[in-house]
């Protein structure tokens, strides 16, 4: 994978408070990624250093190879940002305001104006480009703000809580254009609604109490967060069934269905599949089904800050 | 130079496209106009004292617009949120703050602009010296480039708006009561305080008609100081 964004040993401190520590991970050009954690985690820490808002307290960070201690202006070039409150001058108008954001970020003047009605075409606004902004609900003021942070076309796109504040139809809305996003560019995406994440996220980041608890996709967290659960279709009563599953295996739902069928979702923790087949084969039992569950990244997120995971970054390339 | 200039345009339409700074212009050209009406109209003074009189107080009202108009600079885009912008640009910190800065110098210009009627009826009632009256305007640029200066300064330092506004309005006046220190003081203290006294020693001249090159180095020096500590403030920021 050619990383895009790489940050090594990343911290920073506010006095005596610790905003991130020693956070390693690299992205690829193209991801979309979900920054997930608890308030305090350093979420917005995170992007904000990313943005080139802060600077670190310590270790590196590199926007396509490039340092804010080589060239910071050349990095913040090539990123795009959306704070959780958008940056927006409530006083102008749409149009006028990509305009001078445009030309902020270095948009040629000449070709500011197609700029603007692509972009606004993009982010569902361009019926809206001669109003004041802040007239705008606040769906579309987050979308005028998404409009700010691509127009000038760059590598990295950061967003910071987009759904937040919004109503459910917002959200959907929101939710489809964060991830026609991603492709060309690596979007980072920080959010409380974990749902956002497993919708329209490649990969998550998760962070909590300014340290990297894991990297990689849900599937790759769900066992780093040291469960994975499966469901079995089995010739026996449920109870029955559940009498015989090994050590590390543990039923979580169960259901007769009828003619001494039932099924079993179980969490493994230690047990590997082939125990409970051998389990229950031993016991006499036929299975008819035994398969993988998608891990639900709420749990697996609870089971990470909890402590009941494993080691930060594994599961994905991290670190240079 | 395109970057500062454009975010100069934007402080300039942003202290029009609100009612703050119509309130602003609207004052000062009160102020202006009163203090014209109490202390030359009716009076048998010669032009060139009432041409005096309106720089002294013109002088003063232009500082009390540059503190005004430069509290909202930093403060009100951090209260508001929109600094964020600014920050994660590629635009420099000292493109930032020099762009505010001749955006709300700018606007301050416009409010001593206003006033131009004044020394026009001079012209048109009077005998009006050419000299002085350049001589004047280019002492009140002066000192309003001082002042904008050191309020954002204070903006991009203060918490909030109110308190840019009341530590503006204390530096401010403090750089014409340097001349009260001088006095107190003994050499080469007084020297040093005199020198640095914006009314007394530098403006003072300029409103009877005589340009200071002493000045015409001051002001800058003490402009690019203050521009100097806001960047520094700014790359602070971005530390801590």
């Amino acid at each position: 994978m050619t990383a895009i964004v790489r940050t090594d040993r990343l911290s920073k401190s506010y006095g005596a408070v610790t905003g991130l520590a020693g956070v390693s991970f690299a992205c690829g050009a193209g991801e979309v990624v979900g920054v997930l954690g608890l308030n305090g985690a350093g979420k917005s820490t995170l992007l904000r250093i990313l943005a080139g808002e802060l600077l670190p307290s310590g270790g590196s960070v590199s926007i396509g190879g490039v340092e804010p201690g080589d060239d910071a202006r050349a990095m913040r070039s090539r990123v795009g940002y959306l704070p959780e409150e958008p940056p927006l001058y409530r006083e102008m108008r749409v149009r006028d305001y990509l305009g001078f954001v445009g030309a902020l970020n270095g948009v040629a003047r000449r070709e500011l104006p197609d700029r603007v009605a692509v972009v606004a075409e993009r982010v569902h606004i361009d019926g809206h480009l001669d109003r004041v902004v802040g007239e705008l609900s606040m769906g579309y003021r987050k979308r005028v703000g998404i409009a700010q942070a691509i127009l000038h076309e760059p590598d990295v796109v950061l967003l910071d809580e987009p759904v937040s504040s919004l109503d459910p139809a917002e959200i959907v809305g929101m939710r489809e254009l964060v991830r026609s996003l991603g492709g060309r560019r690596t979007v980072f995406t920080s959010s409380h609604h974990l749902r956002e994440v497993h919708e329209t996220c490649d990969s998550i980041l998760v962070l909590h109490e300014g340290e990297l608890l894991a990297h990689g996709t849900q599937e790759e967290l769900g066992v780093l967060a040291g469960r994975e659960r499966i469901e079995v279709e089995v010739r026996a009563t449920a109870a029955e069934a559940a009498g015989r599953l090994p050590a590390g295996a543990q039923a979580v739902h169960s259901a007769d269905l009828g003619g001494g069928v039932s099924t079993l979702t179980l969490d493994l923790r230690g047990a590997e599949r082939e125990d409970v087949a051998a389990a229950l084969v031993g016991a006499g039992f036929g299975i008819r089904r035994l398969e993988p569950v998608r891990s639900d990244l709420e749990r697996v997120f609870l089971d990470l800050v909890r402590g009941d995971g494993g080691a930060a970054g594994a599961g994905r390339e991290n670190g240079p | 130079m395109s970057t500062v200039l454009l975010i100069a345009r934007r402080e300039l339409r942003a202290a029009f496209a609100g009612l703050y700074g119509w309130a602003i212009l609207a004052l000062v050209l009160m102020l202006d106009g009163l203090f014209f009406n109490a202390w030359t109209l009716g009076s048998q003074r010669p032009s060139s004292e009432v041409l005096s009189l309106f720089f002294y107080t013109n002088f003063g009202v232009t500082m009390a617009a540059a503190v005004f108009v430069t509290m909202r600079s930093f403060a009100a885009e951090r209260e508001q949120r929109t600094l964020v912008l600014l920050l994660t640009s590629p635009a420099g910190d000292w493109q930032v703050v020099l762009g505010k800065y001749l955006g709300a110098l700018g606007f301050v210009l416009c409010t001593v602009a206003a006033a131009v009627y004044i020394p026009v009826m001079v012209w048109l009632k009077g005998n009006l010296e050419w000299g002085q009256a350049a001589a004047g305007y280019l002492g009140i640029a002066l000192a309003a480039a001082v002042c904008t200066a050191i309020g954002i300064f204070c903006s991009a330092t203060a918490p909030n708006q109110l308190a840019a506004g009341v530590a503006g309005g204390f530096l401010v006046t403090l750089q014409v009561l340097f001349w009260l220190l001088s006095g107190i003081s003994e050499p080469p203290l007084d020297g040093v305080f005199a020198a640095m006294d914006l009314y007394r020693e530098h403006f003072e001249p300029f409103q009877d008609g005589a340009v200071h090159l002493k000045t015409l180095v001051y002001a800058p020096t003490v402009s690019f100081l203050f521009l100097l500590l806001s960047v520094r403030v700014l790359q602070a920021r971005r530390w801590r």
